[in-house]
């Protein structure tokens, strides 16, 4: 994978976990199950990536963390998403936007400038 | 699972500042890991795979789990650890709000903290500044060390730190095999003629390597070569900083300009950078001119200039000084004289220059600086236990929160932070001090010691008192840190109620040594201002010789351009006349060296006309010192034998000098001098007179024979004037200045001063030492009070319930008041034996230089310091007794 590609993907990853922590405390196996659903399973998430992301973003205070119960009672950390995340999260969500209406342009253009 | 250990709880686990470890954080990867991949399993087995498949199917896709297991645990150490700090950080931001709360909750208290700290650290920034700029740094020079000074030493012409001819200095200058550099320089009066009056200022005049050996570098322009000192040069000038913007506004332009000074043209080729001062009164440096003249050999006597080498890398003074007499045993070959090689006729001494410059300032620097150093350990000590006795009041408090979980960390951390933010108060208030006390020592009214007008606050001073307060903070934050450090809930608890837990024996010991050291250290203190106090009442007794009250002095400096050296004395006998006759003039007199002024006295030697020559080679000799017939009259000094001059004793009249009693005495002994005849510089002088001896130069310095001369048979160059008036001086200056100008409008006034004045500027350093350590001494012992009445009153407050028992059991308030007073005279006498013994030990050693007259061990000032001390002591003491004697033993009790 060249690096721009994992650059994309690692930025993606963020957003798209930010995005499903923003319905709610979840632990990371939710949240990848919810990206899954969202997606249709179309979009191959590499697993192993996501607990580093999510870490990562605790430790910058996006998200906090806590160790709770799931419903069957078994023993999960839950994340959650914070104030400085949710404020994160926009601003992600306005430059992914800004990034496709870029690149969607440049597919849609017809001829040479 | 341990309870430590338990994830479920990280908040608590934080609260109780409880890290997680290592291991900790990576069960918690792990943990998390396992539930992930534990779900994934489920997931697939849920789509229809068999376990073993779901298993290898959900480590596929997660990756490499140990990797990121080892990845995820790094990223979580380290959020821990900045978690940890900021945790710490807010922790001690809190105990820095609790401590200013409590700090604003006591402000007496506080203040009296405050202010001992901020006093003692204000006197210690003041005289590391004053001992930075004066002792270490006196001049901006790179490798200042190896630049030295020689003094030049003729001991059997009782000539000591004497200067070298300008032939001589040549001579070393062509010697770059020995040093760096060789330069001569001598300062002299010159008259600069601007806009306005005429003005009298110094200039440098140089010979040699000056540029190099001070490594000079102007801050315009250049500075001149060596070779400017050859004859037939252009006269070029280096002004001062100060004169360049003084004179030419700054204006860079001023290079090429000309100056005019003794009539004569100069042209500026530089501006001297603003720090360099020396010589320190120099208004502007020129090339000293090498006339043919100066190489005759006559002139080799003329000792006006003061060599400064550098040194090459690794010279000391002691290996230059080696070098030099091996140097001079050559010289006697060359000039087949002996008197360079036996040192008790020419001695070279290298003087650091540091030293030099300092002189008679540095032992006073010195002293001051050992002073505010014990000044500074007192202030700790008090501080110290005044904040452990405060301690006590506080146990209950801190044994409930070690009863509660909290560490020992958290507390010790909670003290310390208090005294640190106390000792930053008082630090912040000792700059300020500081910066007070060196504007007051600035203006010291001392003629020698304009170097403590440049005294500034640096960088690298600020640096060493913030050191010395951080220091100080916990030097006192320490001893109640540690106390507290070590209440065990069980210990405070238990304690009795009310007044909560009391400090204990091993605290008591504590205390008392604090009490102890300070009365000690005050003690060295007081004994030292003592004894200096002693010797500058001995030197105030000394009679200078001459009535000092009632006279005023000035010098007068007639430019030889328009006064050649026969006109000169028939200016001064005019302007004695105009003087004379103002109103309110009661005698008036000229001099070519007034008393105290420091106008260069010549010592020159003289045969006696009909005598023996002196044994072991020694040499007659004198200051020639030229007057005019009114100045014994006017200065008060009584003629002893024969007469004083007349107006008879003229030009074409036989040659007659008065001499003092000190030259009888030396040359003179059992005989009458008057009569006989000296040989003075080739001329056969009759002694009419003899006269008291005067002090010229210090009061109590050794006398040093004088010939008088009358004014018309020996004209001088610059002229002091002396007059004695009932007159205030407001309005007699002007009216003398008035008269000098209404002979020659052009004639510079200057350096004007009642003769009491310059006595007392002579005692500018005694002075200085004297009021600045009584100061330190003063403040000591109110310290030292302080803390003795701190701790007196704590422990009698702590013993109230016994007293108050032993009074109801029958004792008096008379045996109580005794009892708290043996108490604390006790550890008065203890530190009072302590203190002698430092004193004895080191006090009075350092104090020698600075004494006259009297002993570092005089009695009168021991007996004075120790009554003192004690006086203060047992007020301190008393106070607290009496407190203890008054209260009503039921009300005791009962509180108890």
């Amino acid at each position: 994978m060249a690096a721009t590609d994992l650059d994309l993907v690692r930025g993606t990853l963020d957003l798209m976990v930010l995005k499903a922590l923003s319905w709610g405390p979840m632990h990371g196996l939710a949240a990848l199950r919810w990206i899954e659903r969202a997606t249709n399973d179309r979009l191959q998430i590499e697993e192993g990536a996501l607990y580093p992301a999510l870490h990562r973003m605790e430790q910058r205070g996006w998200l906090s963390a806590e160790w709770g119960y799931t419903d069957a009672n078994r023993k999960a950390k839950f994340y959650r998403l914070t104030a400085a995340g949710r404020k994160q999260l926009t601003h992600e969500l306005s430059r992914w936007s800004r990034y496709t209406e870029a690149v969607g342009l440049v597919i849609a253009a017809e001829h040479a400038l | 699972m341990t309870r430590r250990n338990d994830p479920r709880w990280p908040g608590l686990r934080r609260a109780l500042h409880i890290a997680p470890s290592r291991k900790g954080v990576r069960d918690d990867v792990d943990e998390e890991l396992r539930f992930h991949l534990e779900g994934r399993v489920d997931d697939l087995m849920a789509r229809g795979m068999t376990r073993a498949e779901a298993e290898a199917e959900a480590q596929r896709r997660f990756g490499d789990a140990d990797r990121i297991g080892a990845e995820l645990a790094t990223i979580d150490t380290a959020m821990h650890r900045r978690q940890r700090l900021g945790e710490q950080w807010s922790a001690i931001m809190r105990d820095l709000q609790l401590a200013l709360r409590g700090m604003a909750a006591r402000p007496g208290y506080t203040a009296v903290v405050a202010l001992t700290l901020g006093l003692a650290i204000g006197a210690n920034t003041a005289m590391y500044s004053a001992v930075r700029s004066v002792l270490l740094r006196p001049l901006p020079v790179a490798g200042l060390d190896r630049v030295m000074a020689l003094r030049v030493d003729m001991p059997k012409l009782d000539l000591l730190g004497t200067q070298m001819s300008p032939a001589e200095i040549v001579d070393w200058t062509k010697r770059p095999d020995l040093f760096e550099g060789f330069t001569g320089i001598t300062s002299a009066s010159m008259t600069l003629t601007a806009s306005g009056e005429p003005r009298r200022i110094t200039v440098a005049r140089t010979i040699g390597d000056f540029r190099t050996v001070f490594q000079l570098h102007p801050a315009l322009g250049r500075v001149y070569e060596p070779a400017a000192s050859e004859p037939g040069q252009h006269r070029v000038v280096v002004l001062s900083h100060a004169m360049w913007r003084e004179q030419f506004a700054g204006d860079p332009l001023a290079l090429g300009k000309s100056v005019i000074l003794n009539d004569s043209s100069y042209q500026v080729v530089g501006v001297m950078a603003e720090d360099f001062r020396y010589p320190r009164r120099a208004a502007l440096w020129m090339p000293y001119v090498l006339t043919p003249r100066v190489f005759e050999p006559a002139q080799r006597g003329t000792l006006i200039m003061t060599p400064i080498v550098r040194v090459k890398p690794g010279t000391t003074p002691e290996g230059l000084r080696t070098s030099l007499r091996s140097e001079l045993a050559a010289w006697e070959e060359r000039f087949a004289r002996s008197r360079y090689t036996d040192e008790s006729i020419y001695r070279l001494r290298p003087v650091p220059i540091a030293e030099f410059l300092s002189g008679e300032l540095r032992p006073v620097l010195l002293t001051l600086l050992g002073a505010v150093v014990i000044v500074l350990f007192i202030a700790c000590a008090n501080i110290a236990s005044l904040q452990l006795v405060r301690t006590t009041g506080r146990l209950r408090e801190i044994a409930v929160r070690a009863a509660l979980g909290a560490g020992r960390w958290p507390i010790v951390r909670q003290f310390l932070v208090e005294s640190l933010a106390l000792a930053v108060i008082g630090g912040l208030l000792g700059v300020a001090l500081g910066m007070i006390g060196l504007m007051l020592l600035g203006r010291w009214d001392g003629s020698s010691y304009e170097a403590l007008r440049d005294v500034r606050l640096d960088g690298a001073v600020l640096a060493l008192t913030t050191g010395i307060t951080l220091l100080a903070g916990l030097v006192f934050g320490v001893a109640p840190a540690w106390r507290a450090s070590r209440v065990s809930a069980h210990e405070a608890l238990k304690a009795n109620g009310a007044r909560g837990a009391s400090l204990g024996v091993g605290r008591h010991r504590f205390l008392q040594v604090a009490v102890v050291g300070q009365i000690a250290m005050t003690l060295v203190l007081l004994l030292g201002s003592g004894v200096m106090v002693r010797s500058l009442a001995r030197l105030l007794d000394i009679d200078p010789g001459f009535s000092a009250s009632n006279a005023i002095s000035m010098q007068l400096s007639p430019p030889s351009a328009r006064y050649a050296w026969a006109q000169r004395p028939a200016l001064y006998h005019e302007i004695i006349e105009r003087v004379r006759a103002l109103p309110g003039v009661d005698a008036v007199a000229m001099t070519a060296s007034i008393p105290f002024a420091e106008m260069g006295l010549d010592s020159s030697p003289f045969d006696v006309i009909g005598a023996a020559p002196l044994p072991d080679g020694r040499k007659r000799h004198a200051n020639a010192i030229p007057v005019s017939s009114g100045f014994f009259q006017t200065m008060g000094i009584p003629i002893l034998r024969g007469r004083a001059f007349t107006d008879a004793d003229r030009a074409d009249a036989p040659l007659v000098v008065i001499v003092d009693e000190q030259l009888a005495k030396e040359y003179f002994p059992n005989q009458n001098p008057v009569g006989q005849t000296i040989n003075h510089f080739g001329r056969g002088l009759t002694i009419v007179g003899v006269t008291r001896s005067v002090h010229q130069l210090a009061l109590g310095a050794a006398y040093k024979a004088v010939v008088y001369y009358p004014l018309s048979q020996q004209p001088f160059p610059t002229a002091g004037l002396v007059v004695r008036s009932e007159m205030s001086p407001d309005v007699m200056v002007p009216a003398l200045r008035a008269a000098v100008r209404s002979v020659d409008p052009l004639l510079p006034v200057y350096d004007v001063q009642s003769m009491p004045q310059r006595v007392e500027r002579s005692l500018g350093a005694r002075r200085l030492a004297v009021t600045v350590l009584g100061g330190f001494a003063a403040l000591a012992l109110l310290l030292a009070m302080l803390g003795t009445y701190g701790v007196l009153s704590y422990s009698t407050s702590e013993r109230a319930r016994e007293l108050g028992i032993r009074m109801a059991l029958g004792a008096n308030p008379g045996d109580v008041v005794t009892m708290v007073l043996r108490n604390g005279l006790t550890l008065a006498v203890i530190g009072i034996l302590l203190g002698v013994t430092a004193y004895a030990a080191v006090g009075g050693r350092v104090l020698e230089a600075l004494l006259y007259g009297v002993g570092p061990g005089d009695p009168l000032a021991m007996l004075a310091g120790i009554a003192l001390l004690s006086c203060g002591a047992a007020l301190a003491c008393w106070i607290p007794a009496r407190r203890a004697a008054s209260v009503d033993p039921a009300v005791t009790l009962r509180a108890e």
